[in-house]
């Protein structure tokens, strides 16, 4: 016996030949599954890479830069395969033991700014100007265009330049109610599948009608066409549901804390990416703008952000897309090197940013570096080694940003029709090298 | 003859090539006139001559103004070193304007008079490098050449203590005999353009009649016709060996007493009236020659006697200067000297070769006005005589070069007429649908009718309110205090600081009042509390009154929760009794009404008014109190919601209250306003870069005053609220933080921070490049507020405020450096709409307006091509950026939820699963709550902007709306007479296609109107699809029915919830039909945009 879902599947491609002519049923073509997934976190308002994966101790425990260090030296900082970092949030630990070997730890990020807004646009884009896109929106219109909801724009900076449409989502619950506009899940009213089927096949064919139209504005014929594509594209959303059965947890499901949010946020991403709707996605998780209670408030956000990507990979893993996911993490820039007098953290410049692949030939390693007080060391480009000649450079966003293209399989010219311009020279993922730590166990 | 003007245009035009106009007595005046038989020298009307004995060598001004007025004076001395900025007492009280002398000179003078005092001299070198205790410390920051071109310029200063003047004239002079009588002009002019073209083109082919029929000097000239009867253009004949030059001259003295070229060209191809008849017709060689000549002419004409002097010599010289700090940024605009004989001629070149396109044009305006990252700040705002003239110059030499293709934005576009306006502005002002009679009085009227019944008529009742109140928190985003009771919310730390808040949490402790009850009381204290800076923007549009109350209003906006709060301890607060007669469409908690805050008392001790004790609860000691009656309101700027959306830590120091200030009421984000530095070492300054590293101080001299200017207010947007009632700082600075001896920066009395660490509170005025400091600390953001209404940006950013609440959009930013075309195009066709709105509004009167009337302002908007482009019939695929550009503009924007919410219940009466939303007070549907960031929605938190672009997403969720709406709609419809129908009062339930067609397809086409705005024939195809969709799922309702299914229109186990007491009979599968047609209808693409 046919399910409802099932029988509007039957109907609507006996409707093809049903007397409406073609165009006026178009069901858009399943796209084929991902090959990849995409997702970049945005950790919100600047985390404090001195106490994660750019670990520093004190030089003066009277003036700290991290209260943790106190009373520590340089053989207390944590060390995971080649990865130092800061034993400070709870599970750091056990998040860098798992998973060094699946990461790329790049230090000694110049975002040139300590403007919230500049820094997320720079960080997350790779300019300095405002609208251009995010990598995640780039990876979504390169491998999945065609899909229902290709981008999961839910970051704080989230632009698309128009290339693809940001999908922003709500609670899991609701998310599904939606997935069958005439299902009865909560309200109980719904039409016939009969009727529910004229009135589809009407409703498309009324869309390309207007479509059709002459003589519109670049607005009408701009919006129409995208009306005919979410359209045409609703069909798709069909797998959803039971994706998302094995991604999200009811139990969170109606709570507003941004832990949870941030949960949720993770658990529909792998929803959409297992039903084959979406390709990419941005997560963001705020909070880490800690100048004041520094301590107590950034180890809070930095343990939920560690939780957060533990739970991306390890429900990934349950549901068999890990091998297909990729990551990075990275920030607005980072927190001061010292406190200020309300215990809190001021902006900084120079941060990191993190990339994850499962069994990555370039994990285990970390790039770029900082001194003693979370100043810039410039690098060699091709050794990756210390170099402070007019041969070394300094590691900027834009590099992150195009190494994250590098990573999201994104050539902007293929994709784009403007430029870009994050062309780097360093090549991030050169296995073969990597930069020593000013604070590495290892060399106590 | 040489009349009045032509004499003044010789001195104009020779005095800078010459040095003087006549040598500085007017005696040496160039001679005009025939020369034969030589005619007698007319005597001048004195005019102003300038100082013939100037007091410093042009040398020294000229490297003051290249070197020390921009980097050093407006930069760094000019915030302190005023008349009546806090180092006026030192001896160095520098000009900001003078009305009398150019700022140089009297800066030099001031400059030199305190190099001349004892030790003045190594006092200017030292202090500003924060040597010897300067208050001010390093106030040359760290740039080498700044540093030593003060040194320098202080050098000059010092040799001219002995020497400064230039020679004073001999004052017996030898007799300077008397110049031949020949008309000189100098060789830069014979060799522009103008002169070039009207020697080679008109001077003797049209002017002596070489190649027309008739000479003009035949009548204009002394002795002829025209001049007989007062012609005012006069021309010497050819037998003058200078007629060339004298001719010339006479063109320029005519254009110069206002004469536009327009009138010149009329009159000589006597398309008005000219007595010598069409001596150049229109489409003749000589009328283009002769035009060409005129508008060039008229171009240098404009710049001698508008811009050199006002705008050019003023202020762009000083950076805009072969090797001045323009240039030096990459700016290709490049001025030269008064001290070069030819900068006239040059300097007009100079804006000749800048506009070489439209967008070249509209750079350099807004350049002007500070936009587009001009390094040099404001220059002059949009409602400057100066910016007037410079506009003006600038728009004559863009239409003057042939080069300039002239974009037409809104070529081949077609636009709504005023039904379909009416229409579209109904559903997003009101919320609802015109009504007969309105429509009626707008059809085929003028805009200006069409303005009139938008604003009367639309501009009302709840949905307007509604309205007003979306597009307020669409900027501010204070609702976001509403979303959260317990982390972040307006009451936080109230009952620290608000008596009777304290007392009512007490007396429910007292009376063990539960959680839940607790909560009845602040959930509507926090809305009301939370809605008072929108409720306040929504009353002052809402009652006429000037916009710029919306700072400046002396009282805040309370609602009957509130004003228990507010009123203070022993008074009665405001009267609510006939509030709700006077709006009656409000509901209770959304009627505010204005008054003062009476309900803060400060602490001022002994101890805290608020103690605590063993309590778990604040307990409030009137003895330790005192009633906060200094403080002032400031419109928005100190209300609650908008302080605790923009809280303040100890070192953002209120900075982020002065960046959306900033941002929200004069247009300006000081984040996107500057490139920032990309050197990490002085990004890493840790010596207060603030104060003193260039890198940042190019911003923070602009934000710091500002923020200054909420001294008052403590992080969490309390009053003086440090035990003592004196102040707002944080105790760890007034104990903690100690200078480089070891001393108290805090000093008692103070309200805001020592001056070496963060800027005297005050604003930053862009013409003066320097702060005006606050006159005193008490109201010092009341007077920041009458700042910023008083700034023409004030004007503009109201424009940009409301702007997307109209068009769906944000306005375009200016694109950076790889930026795309279309968004050039964009900006530059916006900037020109948005400031003639702007300047517009400063002044409205029109429609009974005061001036800075918002409805007057939307009004205005929506009757504008960028509101009514509808349709297009551009062709041209190579006019691709054009359509990009006009990607955001026009009609069918799609509706936020709120729009559709309102359209929906307007149109159905349906409403999706009404709810009061969590702990907000706000009653939303699932449009607005569940449904609302899915549908583009924000939500004031992490998602601050709207969704312009439909996805797969959203419209599933219209889709389920409009499945769960029609049963309803249709059920609930049927269930009442006709009379009191929305939608089926034609129709009646048994009204089947055998019977009444015309009916049911009568009613098709009303909804094809009401729904989707469409005007069908009843014989259209489109009114033939819908028929048929009704018709197929009657038929098919039948032919299940006749299977021996359900009769009822819920099947398969459906139902109906919010119809449970209609009849859902449906034996005649009419009902299921009209159902069918409505979620059709809703699902559309036309329902959801407008």
């Amino acid at each position: 016996m046919l399910n409802r879902r099932q029988f509007i599947k039957f109907g609507a491609s006996a409707s093809l030949v049903s007397g409406v002519s073609s165009p006026f049923n178009v069901m858009a073509a399943q796209s084929a599954a991902p090959e990849n997934f995409y997702v970049f976190f945005q950790v919100e308002g600047a985390w404090d890479v001195s106490s994660f994966c750019d670990p520093k101790i004190n030089e003066s425990d009277a003036e700290p830069i991290n209260n943790w260090a106190v009373g520590k030296t340089a053989k207390d900082i944590g060390i995971a395969g080649n990865i130092p970092y800061a034993p400070w949030a709870n599970n750091a630990k056990q998040f860098f033991d798992d998973y060094h070997q699946h990461m790329l730890v790049v230090n000694g990020v110049d975002s040139q700014t300590n403007s919230h807004n500049t820094g997320q646009i720079y960080n997350f884009s790779g300019r300095l100007a405002a609208g251009y896109p995010t990598v995640s929106a780039l990876a979504a219109k390169a491998h999945g265009g065609d899909l229902p909801a290709s981008y999961l724009s839910m970051g704080k900076y989230s632009e698309t330049a128009r290339l693809v449409r940001g999908n922003r989502l709500g609670s899991p619950s609701d998310l599904v109610n939606i997935i069958n506009p005439n299902s009865a899940i909560n309200a109980g009213s719904y039409f016939p599948d009969d009727d529910w089927l004229k009135i589809r096949n009407a409703h498309q064919a009324r869309v390309a009608r207007l479509n059709e139209a002459a003589n519109l504005s670049p607005r009408q014929k701009f919006n129409r066409n995208l009306f005919q594509q979410a359209i045409n594209n609703g069909e798709q959303l069909d797998a959803l549901s039971d994706a998302l059965s094995k991604t999200i947890d009811p139990s969170i499901d109606s709570s507003n804390s941004v832990r949870d949010q941030f949960y949720k946020k993770i658990d529909i991403t792998l929803g959409c990416f297992l039903g084959g709707t979406s390709v990419s996605a941005d997560i963001s998780l705020k909070g880490f703008d800690t100048h004041s209670n520094h301590d107590a408030r950034h180890k809070t956000r930095l343990e939920w952000l560690i939780a957060g990507i533990t739970r991306l990979w390890e429900k990934a893993e349950s549901v068999g897309i890990a091998d297909k996911l990729n990551v990075v993490i990275s920030s607005d820039f980072s927190r001061t090197p010292y406190y200020n007098s309300g215990n809190g953290k001021d902006h900084w410049p120079i941060g990191s940013a993190i990339f994850m692949k499962k069994n990555a030939p370039w994990g285990n390693r970390v790039v770029g570096a900082t001194d003693a007080t979370q100043n810039v060391i410039k690098i060699n480009p091709a050794t990756l080694q210390e170099d402070s000649s007019d041969s070394g450079i300094i590691i900027y966003p834009k590099d992150i940003i195009a190494a994250s293209r590098q990573l999201f399989s994104v050539d902007p010219n293929d994709t784009i029709p403007f430029g870009l311009k994050e062309n780097t020279i360093l090549n991030l993922f050169d296995a073969s090298a990597q930069t020593p730590q000013i604070y590495d166990p290892r060399n106590v | 003859m040489i009349n009045k003007s032509q004499n003044l245009i010789l001195c104009v035009l020779t005095s800078v090539f010459l040095s003087a106009c006549g040598g500085g007595g007017g005696s040496g005046s160039t001679n005009s006139g025939n020369t034969s038989p030589p005619a007698p020298v007319p005597t001048p009307e004195p005019t102003p001559q300038p100082d013939p004995t100037p007091k410093f060598s042009a040398e020294l001004i000229t490297f003051y103004e290249q070197k020390v007025a921009s980097a050093v004076v407006q930069a760094s001395c000019i915030s302190c070193h005023t008349s009546t900025g806090i180092a006026k007492d030192s001896g160095l009280a520098l000009f900001i304007e003078s009305s009398t002398n150019t700022l140089s000179e009297d800066n030099v003078e001031v400059f030199h008079s305190y190099a001349s005092t004892s030790d003045g001299a190594q006092k200017l070198k030292d202090y500003p490098r924060g040597l010897n205790g300067h208050p001010g410390a390093n106030a040359l920051g760290n740039d080498p050449v700044i540093v030593q071109d003060f040194q320098e310029f202080v050098d000059l200063l010092t040799e001219c203590t002995t020497d400064c003047a230039t020679p004073t004239p001999d004052p017996d002079p030898e007799p300077i005999p008397e110049p031949e009588p020949t008309v000189l002009i100098p060789q830069s002019v014979k060799d522009s353009v103008a002169y070039t073209h009207f020697s080679d083109n008109i001077a003797n082919p049209i002017i002596q009649g070489g190649d027309i029929s008739k000479a003009c000097s035949d009548c204009h000239s002394d002795g002829g016709v025209a001049v007989n009867q007062g012609a005012g253009l006069v021309f010497v004949k050819s037998n003058d060996a200078e007629h060339v030059v004298k001719n010339y001259l006479s063109f320029v003295s005519f254009l110069i007493d206002n004469t536009k070229p327009k009138y010149v060209l009329d009159k000589a191809s006597a398309t008005i009236g000219h007595a010598g008849g069409n001596r150049v017709p229109v489409d003749s060689k000589e009328y283009d020659d002769l035009s060409l000549f005129l508008t060039s002419l008229n171009n240098q004409v404009a710049f001698t006697e508008n811009i050199s002097s006002q705008v050019v010599l003023k202020k762009c010289i000083a950076c805009h200067v072969s090797g001045g700090q323009a240039p030096n940024d990459g700016a290709t605009l490049v001025f030269t000297t008064s001290e070069e004989p030819n900068h006239l001629a040059l300097n007009h070149q100079a804006f000749v070769d800048y506009v070489s396109s439209d967008s070249q044009r509209l750079n350099l305006l807004a350049k002007v006005r500070g936009d587009n990252n001009h390094q040099g700040q404001v220059q002059f705002t949009s409602d400057t005589d100066e910016y007037v003239a410079l506009s003006a110059y600038v728009d004559s030499l863009a239409q003057d070069n042939p080069n300039i293709s002239k974009v037409e934005f809104f070529k081949d576009i077609q636009f709504d007429d005023n039904r379909a306006t009416l229409k579209r502005a109904a559903s997003i002002l009101a919320g609802r649908q015109p009504t007969d009679d309105e429509y009626a009085r707008v059809v085929g009227q003028t805009d200006e009718t069409l303005k009139q019944v938008i604003i009367e008529d639309l501009m009302t009742g709840d949905g307007f309110h509604q309205f007003l109140l979306r597009g307020a928190n669409d900027n501010l985003l204070t609702d976001l205090l509403l979303l959260d009771l317990d982390q972040v919310s307006s009451l936080k730390a109230t009952d620290y600081n608000y008596p009777a808040y304290t007392n009512k949490l007490y007396s429910f402790k007292e009376d063990d009042v539960s959680w839940y009850n607790r909560r009845q009381y602040e959930i509507p204290l926090n809305y009301a509390i939370t809605r008072a800076p929108l409720e306040l923007i929504a009353y002052v549009v809402e009652e006429d009154k000037p916009y710029s109350e919306v700072l400046t209003a002396d009282y805040l906006m309370v609602n009957e929760a509130s004003n228990l709060m507010y009123k203070g301890l022993d008074e009665d607060g405001v009267d609510f009794s006939d509030a709700a007669s006077r709006r009656p469409y409000l509901k209770e908690s959304d009627i505010f009404l204005p008054t003062t805050d009476k309900g803060r008392y400060l602490s001022t001790g002994p101890g805290n008014a608020y103690e605590n004790g063993d309590l778990d609860i604040p307990l409030f000691r009137p003895e330790r109190a005192t009633q906060a009656n200094n403080m002032k309101q400031a419109g928005v700027l100190n209300t609650f919601a908008f302080l605790k959306r923009y809280p303040s830590t100890e070192t953002n120091r209120n900075r982020a209250r002065a960046r959306w200030t900033m941002k929200h009421f004069l247009g300006f984000d000081i984040e996107a306003s500057e490139d920032r530095t990309t050197d990490p070492v002085a990004l890493a300054d840790t010596n207060n870069p603030t104060m003193n590293n260039p890198a940042c101080t190019v911003c923070h001299v602009i934000m710091d005053p500002l923020a200054g200017a909420y001294q008052n207010y403590n992080d969490d947007g309390f009053y003086r609220a440090r035990n003592g009632g004196k102040d707002s700082l944080p105790w760890q600075y007034v104990f903690r933080l100690k200078d480089e001896n070891g001393d108290n920066y805090y000093a008692n009395n103070d309200t805001w921070y020592d001056e070496r660490l963060m800027r005297a509170p005050g604003y930053f005025h862009p013409e003066q490049g320097a702060a005006t400091p606050a006159p005193d600390n008490d109201h010092s953001l009341s007077w920041v507020a009458d700042q910023i209404v008083d700034d023409s940006r004030f004007n503009t950013a109201a424009v940009q405020f409301w702007w997307p609440s109209i068009f769906g959009a944000k306005p375009v930013l200016q694109p950076e450096d790889g930026g795309s075309e279309s968004q050039q195009m964009l900006f530059d066709a916006q900037s020109v709409f948005i400031q003639q709105l702007a300047n517009e509004f400063k002044t409205n009167t029109s429609l009974n307006a005061q001036g800075q009337n918002v409805k007057v302002l939307l009004a205005n908007m929506i009757v504008s091509d960028w509101f009514r482009a509808t349709g297009s019939s551009i062709q041209s695929s190579n006019d691709d950026v054009r359509q990009t550009a006009l990607l955001d503009v026009g009609s069918e924007k799609l509706l936020t939820p709120e729009e559709l919410e309102f359209k929906t219940k307007s149109l159905t009466g349906f409403e999706w699963n009404t709810k009061v939303a969590g702990v907000t007070n706000l009653e939303k549907t699932n449009l607005t709550h569940e449904y609302n960031i899915f549908l583009g929605g924000l939500d004031s938190d992490s998602v601050t902007e709207r969704s312009k672009e439909v996805s797969t997403l959203m419209a599933n969720v219209t889709a389920t709306h409009a499945v769960e709406a029609s049963c309803e709609i249709v059920l609930n419809e049927f269930s009442k007479p006709a009379a009191n129908r929305l939608l089926f009062s034609d129709v009646e339930s048994t009204s089947t296609p055998e019977s009444n067609e015309t009916e049911i397809k009568e009613t098709i086409k009303k909804f094809h109107h009401l729904f989707l705005s469409e005007s069908l024939t009843i014989d259209s195809a489109e009114l033939d699809f819908t028929y048929d969709l009704f018709v197929n799922v009657r038929d098919a309702k039948l032919a299940r029915i006749s299977d021996g299914k359900s009769v009822n229109i819920n099947e398969e186990g459906t139902s109906c919830p919010g119809a449970t007491n209609a009849n859902s009979n449906d034996s005649n599968g009419i009902k299921s039909a009209w159902r069918a047609v409505i979620a059709y209808l809703m699902m559309d693409y036309k329902f959801n945009h407008e």
